[in-house]
């Protein structure tokens, strides 16, 4: 079994929580910081391992991401500019809802399955730049780990939040 | 890359977010649950390690290190096979890790079993199917492997997540 098709499954059940997680939050909810000011919100955070996802994906494959190929800025209601955002100003991200949420995060994983699933033994050893100037560059399955890591940790956050929002038991 | 050299990596990176996460970490925030009936750290990063030593050690057909190398004595617990599943909110507020150095410790010799048995899988061990029928259909390692990974990260992820609330913004030193 390759490392690609181990990916596909370890996102495939993480995103089993996410959607169990953002079912049936208000956007209150979603925007909300149990955790305090500064914190990140469940939405953000929803919003935030999407793009992480569609940006790798996509540069993989040397194509736009598909935030940018089919307006979910405008879904966002972000004009202009994106916001770097930051503990003063994640609160003012509006995660819309959990649908649009939901939206954005299997329009991407469609074409992240794609992708994997067209992935080789020789495509996955195929050395890229890293995201990190000056690092040392880092093979196609590397980024692939990375990108699980970093999605299945913010899953795992929500999930965290989702019992701190709606108390214990709702899992 | 083979399957299982992604999920060593997946496993470096739990170790990785555990050793940041848990230098220098006061008894008193590895207890502190944020609201009521939420996980500590502590316990966090106790269950996270002993699903890993279980389950990965079920699949290699050796003993628990926590059994083996006489962790539950450090933790001052009782010598059983106790994950933590079915833990009720009380028991989860009532325990004490001695301290995240200790956490550490044993969570760097499980860590080093993983390793040692992920570093002999051949690609037949992965699709070799386990016998428990109380899973429909029933689970082949690979699938196994699979959810530690998706449980130990998810749990690493909630650990650095408390560590910033606790610590403040900036903590992370990269």
């Amino acid at each position: 079994m390759q490392a690609n098709e181990f990916f596909d499954m370890a996102l495939t059940r993480a995103e089993g929580a996410l959607k169990r997680a953002l079912v049936g939050l208000s956007p209150e909810e979603l925007s909300a910081q149990p955790a305090g000011p500064g914190s990140n919100p469940i939405g953000w955070m929803a919003w935030h391992l999407t793009r992480v996802q569609d940006g790798v994906i996509s540069r993989l494959q040397g194509i736009g991401t598909e935030w940018d190929t089919n307006g979910w800025a405008a879904r966002f209601g972000i004009k202009g500019e994106m916001p770097q955002w930051t503990p003063d100003n994640v609160h003012e991200f509006d995660p819309v809802d959990a649908a649009t949420l939901l939206g954005y995060y299997d329009a991407v994983r469609a074409r992240t399955s794609a992708y994997v699933g067209g992935l080789t033994a020789d495509s996955l050893a195929v050395e890229q730049e890293s995201f990190r100037p000056g690092a040392p560059p880092m093979t196609v399955a590397q980024m692939l780990a990375l990108v699980l890591g970093d999605n299945v940790q913010h899953i795992g956050q929500i999930a965290y939040l989702r019992g701190a929002v709606k108390e214990q038991g709702w899992y | 890359m083979e399957g299982a050299p992604l999920i060593a990596d997946g496993l470096d990176r739990i170790k990785g977010t555990l050793d940041r996460c848990l230098t220098g970490v006061s008894a008193h925030d590895l207890a502190r649950q944020p609201s009521a009936d939420t996980n500590s750290m502590g316990w966090l990063a106790w269950h996270l390690t002993r699903v890993q030593d279980d389950h990965l050690m079920n699949l290699a057909g050796r003993g628990y290190a926590w059994l083996e190398e006489g962790w539950h004595e450090r933790f001052g617990m009782p010598a059983e096979n106790d994950f933590g599943f079915g833990w009720t909110p009380e028991q989860v507020a009532a325990f004490r890790a001695p301290s995240s150095e200790l956490l550490r410790d044993y969570h760097a010799a499980v860590h080093a079993r993983s390793q040692e048995y992920l570093a002999n899988l051949t690609p037949d061990d992965l699709d070799r199917v386990l016998d428990e029928p109380q899973w429909d259909p029933r689970p082949t390692v690979a699938v196994r492997l699979v959810s530690v990974i998706n449980d130990n990260t998810q749990h690493a992820g909630q650990i650095a997540y408390l560590r910033g609330l606790f610590g403040g913004y900036g903590w992370q030193s990269f």
